[in-house]
């Protein structure tokens, strides 16, 4: 199996990559897989070969090509003649020989079946090549483990992106490398040790809110807190939904809707509230972290559970609150004392998330990283 | 869960697993069945029963009499069918005294059982989710802040979905789990150091790196970095006496004590009991009486570049709330997180004389 250098990355006499003065805004991109990124910020410069288990709707016609055995033997003829710089892969949650996956994929297009039922394995065919252009994994899952499935990709990429990467980047083994916690014999492994300094947080990701009316002055605040979302994802947010109701019962204004809102709606009633509640789902990293701050709104999320790509500071650009009883009520209480320091805090984090958060600026990162010009990484 | 009042101090309890907190804090009325594949190294054999089919129809009979008020339990990391408790039999632990636990699915429902779980994993193993069903509390120190994540990759073949949460049977089951600290095991050896001792390092720090959590690599480079700008640092890479760690730890102004294998740490309790404050990476866990940051102890976020390295400078900055900080937490230490001395407080709690923190009613 092809490996990289110790610090990961390809020799630069064999690849050239890790040239640092290499215009980043000229990448030619290569995006692999079920999500897309690359194509939606920089779709001129980007192929995409999907290999999701649906068809790809959210982008224009032609803008992917399904991944079948005919385009990914044009994609790897393409990479040897050098047409790309940079590849990406994202990591799929479950393997491609899970039902979920193939079966899924074959029921949502019967009338393509070897198309549908091939292309949910196509990032499993990059075992089999050499990939000599610096290579990035991207697993956005909402579990903090990485599946068996994707453990080559520990091996072929320069550098793994994981959301949901445990403070402990170890527990991304729990129950798939190690039957249990990794105890130190797994963990004074050189192989494993390698591969695991190949991780790197990433941030769920946002795409730019645009609020024109309120480009140059700060929205009028009609409510204290703002909450939507289901109840029942998190036990987190079971426990805090109660809480803002007896905050409610207390005077406070607490905006919660109870239907689903349109896009529009959301983005109206949370930019009214002074604070977002915006808990922990399925995984830590949650759209409403990054949609508050653009909204003006200052959020209000449970301590973090894992280590964070570009993070919110506590008291600087969000309010951290502890998951035990009535730490949310307290939090919430102290925040609204200062509403000049609210301020100052929703215009501070609508900064940072705009230039750090949204999915323009992780492409940027995510490149920047591969050709080794980030600081942060 | 109706709950009958019963005098804790004449309560009997049957205590069965691998651990024996309360046949040590009270004995008179504790009968402690071991269960683990090596014999406990603290009792002497007068103060435990091997687990046997005769000693479980000797404690089922005095539950039927009403001897027995409260059956407590060690939830085990491994299943008894698992290759490593098999191990035991090779040093004669019987396969009997390996299953002990398995038992307690036929224990007659009129006793409360409670379950305590110091596994380092924040999930509750398959083996041991039938205690769930059966248990008033189920006490588990690594407990994740969403609480569902205990099935994940347990009772759940991923991250457990919707329709998961939405069962019944799980939310009751749910509703049974709270947090315990880890505390401090033997409170007899951190007794006798002064309430302010001298001070003669910044910051002390003793624990294996290499091997272990993500956040001491990290933190250690920042600790380091902080010696060089003139922080005194007291760095101990090799194994210290138990005795000459508590001396050194008593003499630093704080303490780092960064998550290991889980969250929780003894070191997070042995540092206020020997008069020096404890530094530690945010809780990503439900925590049981937690320590208040800037009141018991400082916590740092570890993926905030030189997050520990300010969150030490800046508490080094006023030593004098430095020493009411270690006092206030040397009471709040002793008054809930001790061994045995907690015992009674636990006690309490398991016969229903007192809540149990972290409660919930799912709708």
């Amino acid at each position: 199996m092809q490996d990289r250098s110790p610090r990961g990355f390809p020799n630069s006499t064999e690849t050239g990559s890790s040239d640092s003065r290499r215009d980043l805004s000229k990448i030619r991109i290569l995006e692999f897989g079920d999500y897309f990124y690359f194509k939606m910020v920089y779709p001129e410069r980007t192929t995409l070969i999907w290999t999701g288990r649906r068809p790809l709707n959210e982008l224009p016609p032609g803008s992917e090509l399904d991944c079948t055995l005919r385009s990914f033997w044009k994609m790897l003829k393409d990479l040897r003649r050098g047409q790309y710089d940079l590849v990406v892969v994202y990591g799929s949650h479950h393997a491609p020989w899970h039902p979920r996956q193939w079966l899924r994929s074959l029921l949502r297009t019967p009338w393509r079946p070897f198309t549908a039922g091939l292309r949910v394995f196509g990032v499993q065919f990059l075992r089999f090549f050499r990939i000599d252009q610096p290579l990035i994994a991207i697993d956005m899952a909402d579990s903090f483990g990485i599946n068996r499935h994707n453990f080559f990709l520990l091996d072929k990429a320069n550098i793994y992106f994981k959301r949901e990467l445990p403070v402990d980047r170890w527990h991304v083994l729990y129950k798939t490398a190690h039957p249990n916690l990794p105890t130190q014999r797994i963990r004074r492994s050189k192989k494993w040790q390698r591969r695991l300094s190949r991780l790197r947080p990433i941030s769920i990701g946002v795409e730019d809110i645009s609020l024109p009316e309120f480009a140059d002055r700060f929205p009028e605040k009609t409510s204290d807190v703002f909450f939507v979302g289901s109840l029942d994802n998190s036990w987190v947010r079971c426990l805090g939904a109660e809480e803002l109701r007896s905050l409610a019962a207390k005077g406070y204004r607490i905006d919660i809707p109870t239907g689903r809102l349109d896009r529009e709606e959301y983005i109206r009633r949370m930019s009214q509230a002074w604070l977002a509640w915006s808990p922990a789902g399925f995984g830590w990293e949650c759209f409403r972290h990054y949609e508050a701050p653009q909204c003006w709104t200052v959020p209000v999320i449970n301590y973090p559970t894992i280590l964070r790509f570009k993070p919110l500071e506590d008291g600087v650009h969000a309010f951290f609150y502890g998951p035990e009883p009535g730490a949310l009520s307290r939090t919430i209480g102290a925040a609204l004392l200062d509403k000049d320091r609210l301020k100052q805090m929703a215009s501070a984090a609508r900064h940072f998330v705009l230039s750090n958060h949204t999915y323009a600026a992780h492409c940027d990162a995510v490149i920047a990283a591969a050709f080794e010009q980030s600081t942060w990484a | 869960m109706g709950l009958a009042p019963v005098d804790p101090a004449r309560a009997g309890i049957l205590e069965i697993g691998h651990q024996h907190f309360f046949g040590s804090a009270l004995p008179s009325q504790t009968t402690t069945l071991w269960t683990h594949r090596k014999p406990p190294s603290k009792l002497s054999a007068e103060e435990y029963q091997n687990f046997s089919l005769s000693a479980w129809r000797r404690a089922k009979r005095r539950i039927a009499a009403g001897e027995i008020k409260l059956v407590i339990a060690y939830a085990d990391d491994w299943a008894p069918w698992n290759w490593r408790s098999q191990r035991g039999l090779l040093s004669g632990a019987t396969p009997l005294r390996l299953a002990g636990l398995q038992f307690l699915r036929g224990l007659a429902s009129e006793v409360p059982l409670v379950v305590i779980d110091y596994s380092d994993s924040g999930a509750i193993q398959p083996h041991n989710q039938f205690l769930l069903d059966r248990a008033r509390y189920y006490f588990k120190s690594q407990l994740p802040a969403d609480r569902w994540l205990v099935f994940h990759r347990s009772g759940h073949p991923s991250l457990p979905a919707t329709s998961f949460r939405r069962s019944k049977r799980n939310r009751i089951r749910l509703q049974k789990i709270r947090p315990l600290s880890l505390g401090v095991f033997d409170s007899a050896n951190l007794r006798g150091f002064p309430d302010a001792p001298d001070k003669e390092v910044d910051v002390f720090a003793s624990l294996a790196v290499p091997f272990s959590s993500t956040v001491r690599v990290e933190g250690l480079r920042q600790l380091k970095a902080l010696a060089a700008e003139g922080v005194r640092v007291d760095i101990q890479d090799r194994r210290l006496s138990f005795e000459e760690y508590l001396a050194r730890m008593s003499r630093a102004w704080l303490t780092w004590s960064p998550e290991g294998f889980g969250w929780e740490c003894h070191r997070h309790y042995e540092a206020p009991l020997v008069g020096s404050v404890a530094i530690i990476n945010q809780p990503t866990i439900v925590r049981y009486k937690p320590f208040v940051d800037g009141i018991h102890c400082f916590y740092y976020y570890p993926d905030e570049p030189d997050g520990l390295a300010r969150v030490v400078k800046s508490a080094l900055a006023d030593k004098e709330r430095l020493r009411r900080i270690a006092t206030s937490a040397r009471q709040h230490t002793r008054a809930h997180h001790t061994w045995p001395e907690r015992a009674s407080e636990i006690l309490r709690i398991s016969l229903g004389l007192e809540p149990a923190p972290g409660a919930f009613v799912l709708d």
